[in-house]
């Protein structure tokens, strides 16, 4: 049997050096080159098993090389090597076709598993490769999720995977409150064919149920009281881009039936309408609560949960990827930097440390807080670690703070009402351990209303019940 | 590997698949099959879209991303949910409805594993 070839290729060549030690121990014979052009003539000609790329290369980068080795119907098996995990990378790695990746540093163990596998896979076939749509991915930054954790990766895979496809099928994810589900929505939706048609996210907590139907099926002139002009629902104001529906497990038993009927007949009515229309949009809902739970105990129709979770993206929470706090951590500080015109440099040892311990019952959302807050507060270069012991203890201390942090008047009194409904909220659920309607009869609020304050701030009950 | 939530399928598709000379292993659960993929060197992968409350679909996508090469069989009864089209899409080799007819599945089989074994 001749010896597997593997082309590695990279400008480094300290990383090509280790490449050919790593691969002479395994017995695979290893050919290089230091660029993307030299790269894509040494696929074509000397055919090798499975390619090892660096992303970052000056001129044509990985991502131009797989593109053109698309173009041009090679098809060696390619592992990415990246210094960053980025989702960006990672989705646009699967969309052009590549095998795996891998992100620096560079474990030997892992290159050789990765080289072993690829080449098993190589080995059965190679008429047999996967049918990947090549897609333009434009991307607004301001949407990137961020994390190189495994769990992570996962999920830029399947976004990857699911954003080639035609808006058919329904995608749902599954996460606890703060994890970024509408970003792996709007993700998903910039990736996809559609990305130029509206993205419409609706919170289905955030309206009573009338208000509801009618912002979700729109309404004729004079269906119902109040009523006015006539009305496009959002699924119509989506076209065919991507309908999302946040918190779908609060739908009431009404709206899930039409809305199952939405999506088997992709066809609807507005209220007080006879014309069908047409529904083109991509389906996206998503929830935190135990979807499982909610359609075993009845609560949750089975039939239109089967119709939602045809993919299923389950986003980690922040304490299973500790690993990305850190990033995380100095993305927000530099968000908030330049949203408050700070300067802050960094963290204590000790802050991070901090950061890194906390449990995060509010997920990605209470470390943005955390930090916005911390950032907000920040007297010097480095924050220190008693800004967050204050900022948890605060939420359940009954003294306010109110320090005068923006020069406008209604952004200070906006910011100033945010943090007292959320220590509101708070103090009461922490009071009544976590029962809502008796938190909400306490303070003389509806549950409804009670709860679209909770949902606003998301703020969750369960964490509260002890 | 042949992953459903129906017991009379999967016991179907042991006999089959002995009488077809080859070795089977049933999941009952998408999370656990996708583990256990790695660990075992599965030649195909036979998936239901429905497994519980689960979707096979996502396995689809997570086995077609980790192992562009392992062919794959998605059946099921009840074909409205998604379109054959998206499925072959995603990366599935063949879409069969239930009730399946034993010489399509051979057909496909045979197909499938001489993909692998060339």
């Amino acid at each position: 049997m001749h010896r597997s070839k593997v082309l590695v290729v990279d400008d480094d060549a300290k990383i090509l050096f280790a490449f050919r030690q790593v691969f002479r121990k395994a017995g695979y014979s290893t050919i290089t080159a230091r660029d993307g052009e030299e790269a894509l003539h040494k696929i074509s000609t000397e055919q090798p098993s499975v390619v090892f790329m660096d992303i970052s290369m000056p001129k044509v980068d990985g991502l131009e090389v797989l593109k053109r080795m698309k173009g041009q119907h090679l098809t060696a098996p390619v592992v990415i090597i990246t210094g960053y995990g980025t989702m960006q990378t990672a989705i646009k790695a699967v969309q052009l076709g590549a095998f795996e990746y891998l992100t620096k540093p560079l474990d030997v163990r892992k290159i050789r598993e990765i080289a072993e596998r690829t080449l098993a896979a190589a080995q059965s076939t190679s008429t047999f490769s996967p049918q990947r749509t090549q897609l333009k991915a434009d991307f607004v930054d301001r949407y990137e999720l961020i994390g190189n954790s495994t769990g992570m990766q996962e999920v830029y895979k399947l976004i990857g995977s699911v954003s080639t496809t035609p808006n058919g099928t329904p995608v749902l994810i599954l996460g606890e409150s703060g994890t970024g589900k509408e970003l792996v929505a709007r993700t998903i939706h910039s990736n996809g064919e559609n990305a130029a048609d509206p993205f419409v996210a609706i919170n289905c907590t955030a309206f009573p149920e009338t208000l509801l139907e009618s912002e979700l099926f729109g309404h004729e002139h004079g269906a119902f009281t109040g009523a006015g002009e006539r009305k496009l629902g959002k699924f119509e104001v989506a076209r065919a881009g991507t309908i999302f529906l946040d918190e779908i497990g609060n739908l009431s038993p009404h709206l899930q039936q039409k809305l199952l009927r939405v999506l088997q007949e992709r066809e609807l009515e507005r209220l007080g309408g006879n014309d069908s229309i047409r529904v083109e949009a991509r389906f996206i809902a998503a929830t935190n609560r135990d979807a499982e739970k909610e359609v075993k105990q009845g609560r949750f129709r089975e039939d239109l949960f089967y119709r939602l979770n045809v993919v299923a993206i389950h986003l980690p929470p922040l304490r299973d990827r500790k690993d990305d706090i850190p990033l995380l951590a100095l993305y927000f500080l530099s968000k908030y930097n330049d949203q408050l015109k700070k300067s802050v440099k960094g963290f204590s040892g000790e802050a991070m440390a901090w950061l890194r311990s906390y449990r995060y019952p509010g997920n990605v959302r209470e470390l943005e807080n955390l930090i916005e807050r911390a950032v907000m507060l920040a007297k010097g270069d480095i924050i220190p670690v008693n800004v967050f012991h204050d900022s948890v203890r605060t939420a359940a201390s009954p003294t306010m703070v109110f320090p005068i942090l923006k020069p406008s008047f209604s952004k200070s009194r906006r910011f100033i009402l945010r943090q007292f409904e959320k220590q509101f909220v708070a103090d009461l659920l922490t009071k009544h351990h976590g029962n809502v309607s008796a938190a909400a009869r306490a303070s003389k609020m509806t549950r409804q209303n009670f709860q679209r304050l909770m949902s606003k701030h998301n703020i969750h009950a369960r964490p509260f019940r002890k | 590997m042949v992953v459903d939530d129906d017991e009379n399928i999967l016991s179907a598709f042991e006999d089959f698949l002995r009488k077809e000379n080859c070795q089977m292993v049933a999941e009952t659960h998408v999370e656990e099959a996708f583990a256990r993929f790695a660990e075992q060197r599965i030649d195909l992968l036979i998936t239901d879209i429905r497994v519980r409350l689960h979707s096979g679909i996502t396995l689809l996508l997570q086995v077609r991303a980790a192992y562009p090469y392992v062919p794959i069989i998605v059946i099921t009864g009840h074909p409205d949910i998604i379109t054959e089209k998206d499925v072959i899409k995603y990366g599935a080799d063949f879409y069969f409805l239930k009730p399946l007819e034993l010489d399509k599945l051979r057909f496909a089989l045979k197909k499938c594993l001489r993909m692998t074994t060339k």
